[in-house]
Parts: C-alpha cells; structure tokens; sequence
C-alpha cells in the first residue's frame, strides 16, 4: 500500500476485488445463518451427531466471513474507499477491554497476558474498528506463535504527540530475512512453528496501513527463538485526518466487540482442547489413557499436533508411514492420525498396511491432508479411512474428530465384545454368514461342534467340516444344497451331515433366520446348529436294528441246494417292513416253503413277523399240510398284537415225487415255470389273511413239480406298483421268473426275477422272494463181482447216474477215477475173498454234496507201499474233498465225497 | 481176461514205437496197454503214446507208463482232460514228456 492516490487501472482492480469480496460474504452469510438457525432451534432439535457437523460449518464459516473482512478492509484501502469516522476516544479504556477480551483465551493457551498501560493527557482521534482491528490483530498473532512465556501490551503516551501500542512476545520469533517483508500485503513469514497455519498473510500490512491512516506507522524487531515485539505508533490530535471523517462527538461507531469477535473465535479454535472436551467426552474416571500415532513428516505439524493431543491422551509420533506402521505392530494404538502426503510409505500406503494386519484392521484412522474438499475426503474414506481432516483445521475440530473416532472404536470393540461374549455364551453353536454364503462370525460353541479352531474369518464355502465331495458326494450335495437354499430363502430348518475335525460323522439341525445388518447394509444369515447325531443315529440304529432282526428271523441264512432267497427292504422312509421267507425240512423228502407279510414297518413289524415266523415253523413240522398249518395260524395271530392281517402263503413240497400242496391266506399266488416255458399260478385254495375272519375255512391244492421246475414265492412289493391292477404285476412277475429259468444257480435266477420285476425308480415296500428249483434227490447203488472185468460195466452205471443228476464233466471224471480206483483196490485182494463176494458201491447227492461208498470183505495192503495201489490212494485224496478208509476184520469201507459245489 | 472186454472200451495200435490207445485203461486193460508198451520198446528207439483218445486211465495204467518211461517216452494227452490230470498228479511229467494237444477227430 503506497500512501499515493491509485491509477484508474489500479482503482478498477481494487474495485472488482471489493465486488468479489462482498459477493463472498453474502453467500457466507446466506449460508451461516441457516446453520445458525438450525444450531438454536429447540423445536426441531439436531441429533448430536448433526450438531457436530453443523457447528463445524458454522465455524469454518465465521472464520471464512473473518478472512473475507479483512480481505474487504484491504480491498477499501486498495480502493481507497475507506469510510473512516475518528472520534475522540479514551483508548486506554478501549484497549484494556480488547486486551481483556483476548484473557481466556491466553489463559487456555498457558501463555501470560499482562497489560501496562499509562495515563494519556492527550484527545486521541480513532476510528474504533481500525484500533480494534490492530490490536486483535498483533494479539492474535502473538498467541499464534507463541507457545511458552508471554505476551505483554504496553499503551503510552510518547513525547511528539504520539501513542504507542508495543506487543511483545516470547514467541517463536521470526528470521531476519523475513522481517522486512512481514509488513507486505499476502507475505506470511515461514516460522518454524505456530499454533496454526491458518492466515492469509494479511494481518501485519493490514495494521502497518491502519497505523498510517492514523498519522502513525508500525515497526518490528524479532529475534528467532526469542520472541517479536511489534510497535504502532499514531499521532494524536485531528491535524492528520482529513476534516470530513473526523467526529466531535464519540459514540456512533460500531461495537468493537462485533469485530473483535471473529479474531476471538479464530484464538479459540488455535487453542481449545479444554472445550472440546469438556462438551463431547465423557471420560470414566477410571479409563486408561488412550494412545494416539501421530504421523507427519513435517516436524512442526507433528510436534503441534502432539503437543495439542498430550494434554488428554498418551501421544506417540512417526515421521513417515515405515516408522508408523512398525510403531502401530509393536503396540497397537487406539488411533492413528496421520498425513497423507509422506515420503516413503504415504498416508493411503500407512492405511492399507494397517488395514491388511488383523491387529491392527480395526483401528481407526483419521487423515490429514492439505487437499481440502470433498474428492480427497472420498478419496480417504473409499481407502477405508475412519475420518478426515482437511488441513488447516482448529484445535477444536481435531478434538472433536479424535474423540469421535475413539467413541466409536470404542463403542465398535465393546459391540464387539459384547456380541463375541453373547455368542459365546449360548450354548447352541451360531455361525454367521452373508447371502454369498461367506462365513463372518461362529461361537465357541460351533467351533467346538465342528473341531476346527476356524481362526481366519471371513471364509468362503466349502468348510473343511462338510463331508468331502470325493469320498462322500451324496452328502456333499445335500448340505451344499442347504447351504445355497439357507442363503436364498433366508430362514428355516434343515439337518444336515457334517464331517468333525476328528472325522467322526454328524448329524446336525440348523435353524436359520436372517437379518439386514445396518453396517453393511446386507442381509446376513444367522444359524444355530445342534448336534443331533445321537437322535438321527437312534432312528439309524433302530432301522439297523430291525433290519438285522429281519434278515435274522427270515429264514435260513444258507439255503439248502436248490432253493434261493432275496430279501430287499424298502427305501427310506418306510424302510424295514414285515416280509419273511422260510424253508423248512419236513423229514421224509418233504420240505415246507413260507412266504409271508406283516402289517406295519419297523421293528415293531419285524418283532410279529419274527413271532409268525418261529410259530409257522413249528406249525408245520407238526401239522405238514399247509391248510392246517394257516388255520391254526389264525389262532396264533389273533392272540398277538398286531399280527392280524398277516398274508401267509404255505406249501409242503414232496421233493421224491414233486407233489406240491398248498394254501394262501391274502397273499399273491407262488408262480411255477415248467422246463418247456409252461407257466402256472398257484392260485386255489385261497383265502383271507390271517385271524381276518372269526372262522374262515381253509383248504389245500395240489400241483405237480417235474424235474427243473421252478417255484417262486413271493410277497406283494415285488409284484405290485401303484395304481397298476396286480394282475399285472404277477403276469411281469412270472415273465421275469419264465425268462431267468435256464440259468443254472438259483441265486442267479433270483437276482434276474428281482431286477426285472422291481420298479427302476426305486421300491417303497420291502420285498422277499423265494425260489426253488425242483430235482429229486439222487441215490446210486450197484455190486460188482470181484473181477476187473466188472469194472468197466460199473463204471458205465456210475456215468449214467451221475449225467442224470447234472454233475458237470470234470466233477465226473474225478469221481469215476475216484470209485474206480476204490473198486480196484477191493478187487486187489478178491483172491482173498469168498468167491460169492460183491464189491458193494452206493452214492447219494444231499444238498449238493456227493457221498460214495466203497464196501468189500477183503484186507487192504498198507498204502505206504509204493506201487500203484499207494498211488490209487494217493488219487483219491487229490480228486476227492475226503476220502478215507476204514479197515476193519469184517472188510475194508471207502468213503469218498465232493461237494458240486453252485453247479447242480 | 482180456476177452471180456469189448473192443469199443479198449483198443492200442503199434507202429515202430509209437503207440496209440483209446477207451479206457484199468485193472483189466492195463496189461493190454502194457503188451503194447513193451511191442514199441523193442522198436529200439523213443517211445511215443498218444493217450489223446483214452477217457479213463487209472492206476494201473499209470503203473504201466511209469515203468516204461526209462525208455524216453513222450505222451501227448488231451489238454483239460481227467488223463491229463491225472498224469500231472501221479507226476509222470517229471520222467516223460508230456505234450498237450488236441485228440484227432
């Protein structure tokens, strides 16, 4: 500022600026006061966390509206419009209420304020705003800059007609080669530190033009590190002022309090940790310090921060993000402020490291950053920053956001806590998941039910605890299915198998609902597991149970040779049913056939069958006909629980002669194959199932079986299907029984009839089924005089039987060779023999196995002889199962057998 | 009393010193096999016996082959057969050679 007229360039300017100026302090305005309206609005009251936010743009407003003033009283001077009223004033009295007003302030600061002022003789003529303009001013800039000492304010009068006003301070000082510029308009010096790095480099050039326009100047003399003193002089008197603006009388000029506010509001925000606290902490008396990292690779900012923070929290400082991130591991902080632009690591850098680190992920983070403005704020928190602070910033926002910060990490870990300590409290296991089916959080309880410690969390499905998709697919699926529909629907109840830790299978119930978690905003899936592993497996170990009961009490577990036998249950749920098959020997080539079925499932219908069963049994080794038999079955079944309605079909089977009796009670007809492909059903002497009738009259029928004919009994699951008339399903029956007949084993024919008869979708009933395959029982008996002509005739003989009975070629042989060597061995010593004696040989086929024996009167040579008597022997033992040799004084007795093993 | 024997359940055929049997060999024709046995062993040189036709041959048949096959004898039977079997138990393999060949329809 030159105290010469401007250019009309210059004017213009200056003009344009003072425009610009006063738009900007409009919009201020416009915008603080709804902010200040809604600050004070009891009716419609803020939630505090708006308040905060409103009280923050009220403040950072009334400091722009302060920058803009000043900015305006320079544009005036600029434009030299300055409408000045200088008035007699007791400006001892003026400066001791404005040096007073700044008290608290410096209180706060811990910095002392004295005042000397002395007596003035002299009218003194200001204009009240601009004195108070200088003196906030040069105060405000004293408690900006200094931080230990004092400010003192010396008012006196000096010889010339003058006053001065001397601010000194013990500040930080200022180099220099900066004070002589500290008086030029926007030239901030650099000090090496200050309370605030707000400004605009006004404020010196500002009372520097003031003090001319009072007739004065201002000088400076600082030494670095000792403080500054700033000294104003103005003239007293009128003799200086131009006429027009001077005023005779005082008392029309504007409140000095209204400009001094804003300086004052400026002061505090410097300096009021005290405040802050005292409106938005509530410290438990009781509470530890909590630690702050303070991150700045600027030293000043870091020691001004640290130094502000000390008063409430335990401070610990890092010049850039390395040093910080290694401070922030070795003792996690409580809060981590930090710059953004560092060398090295940076503060995004600093965030992501801290982030990425469990200990430390849930730390909160406020950035700083001279990148003030809404893109560098989403920039922070799209980085995962807690909070940000746009430098510069007051001491009061820094509070603010420290302590906010804080309160919420501590309200999130007590949450936390809180919520770790209530799921680990309940019993049932709980798993928390999202809709993708991520697992987010377990008890201790679910980790106890699966066996895994499950440290890392978030983890995605598949778990280690499901059953594994290689050596168990079903039930992979199964709970991978649960697991997609319990993320999809979001509530319900499934059981589930699971595989423990230990590898021990599980049976557990889930029941599931879901929440909107408001954090995230995502709908999350809580579970509750229960173990129902020792329930699932009582139902698992009842079906086991009657189903071994069943298979125990339906019939013989080796069938006799001929005859064949399945029992299929059904599938779950119906599971075990109360079928049974029976084969008993009658005696006498007689042999009793049952095929029955009992009401119900389970092992309650297993318990009756078993009861039916052993009663059937003994009925007919007592009764052998199988009218008889059911009739008095219906006695017994009446008396047992559950046992009425029992379909039982019965026959008697006279294994010489084929003669088959029979009698049905309710039960589907036995389905005979003749050799030549002739069909028949078993279906006279039909009646009512058992105990269905009071007294039902029961009769029996009889059939012929020839020589391969093949009997199938059997229960209803096997015949019939759903809404398919059971004729049907016994006509497919016989077909399948007519088409499997030539094959040789019973056990194969068996095997085919169920494969072809049974539905492929699966049987829901439980099925027996029981074959049998007519051969009559084969006796071979024949002499031979004792010479070796009589061999071969024999041996023909024996050939003949054993074709007529089946016995495959190899079998044959062995057993001619056998015989024969038998035979020649009796011949050997015939010359011993009477000469009336016969070799006596006879064979029989029981249940597969051939028996033979070899009868003579003679003696037999020892076999240890090596000829080819020693020899015979020795082939007998190695074509036959067994082969001995009984000697005794009435003769010599072979006995050779071989089972035929499958084949007949 | 090799008359009783009909010619269907016993036949051996020599030339030089190979011999060829068929039917059956026991204690009434084994002396049969055994005159045709020693009619080859006197040709002088190895003895052939082709056993491809014979269904039954018991010990004493086998008795017979034993104690010709000093002579270097070589047997061809019927593979799968029960005189193939029985050959390989009585162990008449170790002293003779036994070829397996199928029996000339």
């Amino acid at each position: 500022m030159t105290s010469g007229a401007p250019g009309p360039e210059e004017a213009a300017k200056a003009e344009f600026f003072a425009n610009v100026i006063h738009e900007l302090r409009t919009s201020l305005t416009l915008l603080l006061g709804p902010a200040g309206d809604a600050l004070s609005d009891q009716l419609n009251p803020l939630t505090d966390r708006q308040r905060d936010r409103l009280l923050l743009v009220q403040r950072s407003g009334d400091r722009l509206l302060h920058l803009v003033n000043n900015l305006l009283d320079f544009s005036r001077l600029e434009a030299d419009h300055v409408t000045a009223n200088y008035e007699p004033v007791d400006l001892a009295a003026l400066t001791t209420e404005l040096v007073s007003m700044f008290r608290s302030a410096f209180d706060r600061a811990g910095v002392r304020l004295t005042l000397d002022v002395e007596p003035i003789d002299d009218v003194v003529y200001v204009d009240r705003e601009m004195w108070t303009k200088i003196v906030c001013n040069l105060l405000s800039n004293a408690l900006k800059f200094t931080f230990l000492g004092q400010v003192s304010v010396t008012l006196r009068p000096t010889d010339a007609h003058g006053i001065t006003l001397v601010v000194a301070d013990t500040g930080v000082g200022i180099a220099p080669e900066e004070q002589s510029l500290v008086f030029e308009r926007f030239h901030r010096a650099r000090p090496t530190r200050a309370r605030t790095h707000e400004g605009t480099g006004i404020g010196l050039a500002l009372v520097a033009d003031l003090a001319v326009l009072h007739g004065g100047a201002a000088s400076l003399s600082s030494t670095l590190g000792e403080g500054t003193t700033v000294t104003v002089r103005i003239a007293t008197g009128t003799a200086h002022l131009p006429t027009d603006a001077v005023r005779e009388s005082a008392g029309s000029g504007p409140r000095n309090s209204d400009s001094a506010a804003g300086f004052l509001a400026e002061a505090d925000r410097w300096f009021d940790p005290a405040g802050v606290a005292a409106g938005s902490v509530i410290d438990l008396p009781d509470a530890p310090r909590r630690e702050v990292l303070v991150v700045d690779d600027n030293a000043d900012m870091r020691e001004y921060i640290a130094g502000l923070l000390r008063t409430q929290f335990d401070v610990r400082t890092a010049p850039d993000g390395r040093t910080a991130l290694a401070a922030a591991l070795a003792r996690v902080p409580d809060l981590v402020l930090t710059d953004v632009m560092m060398p090295g690591l940076d503060g995004f850098g600093l965030l992501a490291a801290l982030r990425a680190d469990r200990r430390t992920a849930l730390v909160p983070v406020v950035m700083l950053s001279a990148r003030a403005g809404e893109e560098a704020a989403i920039a922070g928190m799209a980085a995962g920053a807690d909070d940000y602070l746009a430098k510069p910033f007051s001491a009061s926002e820094l509070f603010a956001r420290v302590h906010a910060n804080l309160e919420l990490a501590r309200l999130r870990t007590q949450d936390a806590t809180w919520r770790r300590v209530l799921m680990d409290t309940i019993q049932d296991a709980l798993a928390v998941s999202d809709s993708d089916g991520m697992l987010l959080e377990v008890n201790d309880a679910f980790r106890e039910l699966v066996g895994y410690p499950i440290s890392e969390l978030p983890r995605p499905r598949p778990h280690p605890w499901w059953p594994d998709l290689r050596t168990e697919p079903e039930a992979h699926a199964q709970i991978a299915a649960v697991s997609v529909q319990l993320a999809e629907q979001g509530c319900g109840r499934a059981t589930v198998p699971f595989r423990h830790a230990s590898g021990r299978k599980l049976w557990i119930e889930v029941m599931y609902g879901s929440v909107h978690d408001p954090q995230s905003g995502q709908r999350l899936v809580v579970g509750s597991f229960r173990d129902v592993t020792a329930r699932t497996e009582a139902v698992e170990e009842q079906r086991s149970v009657a189903l071994t009961l069943q298979r125990s009490l339906l019939g013989p577990s080796r069938m006799p040779p001929g005859f064949a036998a399945r029992y299929s249950p059904g599938e779950r749920p119906l599971e075990v049913g109360g079928d049974w098959y029976d084969v008993i020997d009658l005696g006498e080539g007689e042999v009793g056939l049952v095929v029955g079925d009992c009401i119900g499932k389970g092992l309650d219908a297993a318990a009756v069958m078993g009861q039916l069963r052993s009663a059937c049994r003994a009925l007919l080794l007592q009764l052998k006909a199988p009218h008889l038999v059911l009739n008095a079955l219906d006695d017994f079944a009446a008396a047992t629980p559950h046992a009425e309605y029992t379909s039982v079909f019965c026959a008697v089977i006279d294994r010489h002669s084929g003669k088959v009796r029979y009698s049905t009670a309710g039960h589907p007809p036995a389905v005979l194959a003749h050799p030549d492909g002739r069909m028949e059903l078993l279906d006279s002497a039909r009646s009512v199932p058992l105990a269905g009738s009071s007294n039902p009259m029961r009769s029996q029928a009889e059939t012929a079986l020839e020589p391969g004919s093949l009997l199938a009994l059997y229960t209803d699951g096997l015949a019939e299907r759903r809404g398919e008339h059971p004729d049907i399903g016994i006509q497919r029956l016989a077909d399948a029984v007519r088409d499997a007949r030539s094959l040789r084993a019973e056990d194969d024919v068996a095997a085919a009839v169920l494969r072809a008869a049974l539905p492929e979708e699966g049987q829901s009933d439980d099925v027996a089924l029981l074959l049998y395959r007519h051969r009559p029982p084969a006796d071979f008996h024949t002499t031979l005089r004792p010479v070796p002509s009589a061999l071969a005739p024999a041996r023909a003989a024996l050939r003949g039987w054993l074709n007529a009975n089946h016995v495959p070629q190899m079998e044959l042989e062995s057993i001619l060779l056998a015989v024969g060597e038998a035979c020649a061995n009796a011949l050997e010593h015939g010359h011993r023999l009477a000469g009336d004696a016969v070799v006596d040989v006879s064979g029989s086929i029981v249940d597969g196995r051939i028996e033979l024996v070899v009868r003579d009167r003679g003696a037999w040579k020892e076999p240890s002889e090596r000829g080819h008597r020693g020899r015979g022997l020795e082939l007998m033992e190695l074509l036959m199962d067994r082969a001995a040799v009984e000697r005794g004084p009435e003769g010599t007795t072979v006995r050779l057998s071989k089972e035929l093993g499958l084949a007949d | 009393m090799p008359t009783d024997v009909p010619a269907e359940v016993f036949a051996a055929h020599v030339d030089g010193g190979d011999v060829t049997v068929s039917g059956e060999v026991d204690l009434a024709t084994a002396p049969r096999l055994r005159t045709a046995l020693e009619e080859a062993a006197g040709a002088g040189g190895r003895i052939t016996v082709d056993l491809r036709a014979v269904r039954y041959l018991d010990s004493a048949g086998m008795a017979a082959l034993f104690e010709f096959s000093t002579h270097g004898m070589s047997v061809r039977v019927a593979p799968g057969s029960i005189v193939a079997r029985v050959l390989e138990i009585s162990g008449l393999a170790n002293v003779a050679t036994v070829e397996l060949d199928e029996p000339a329809v």
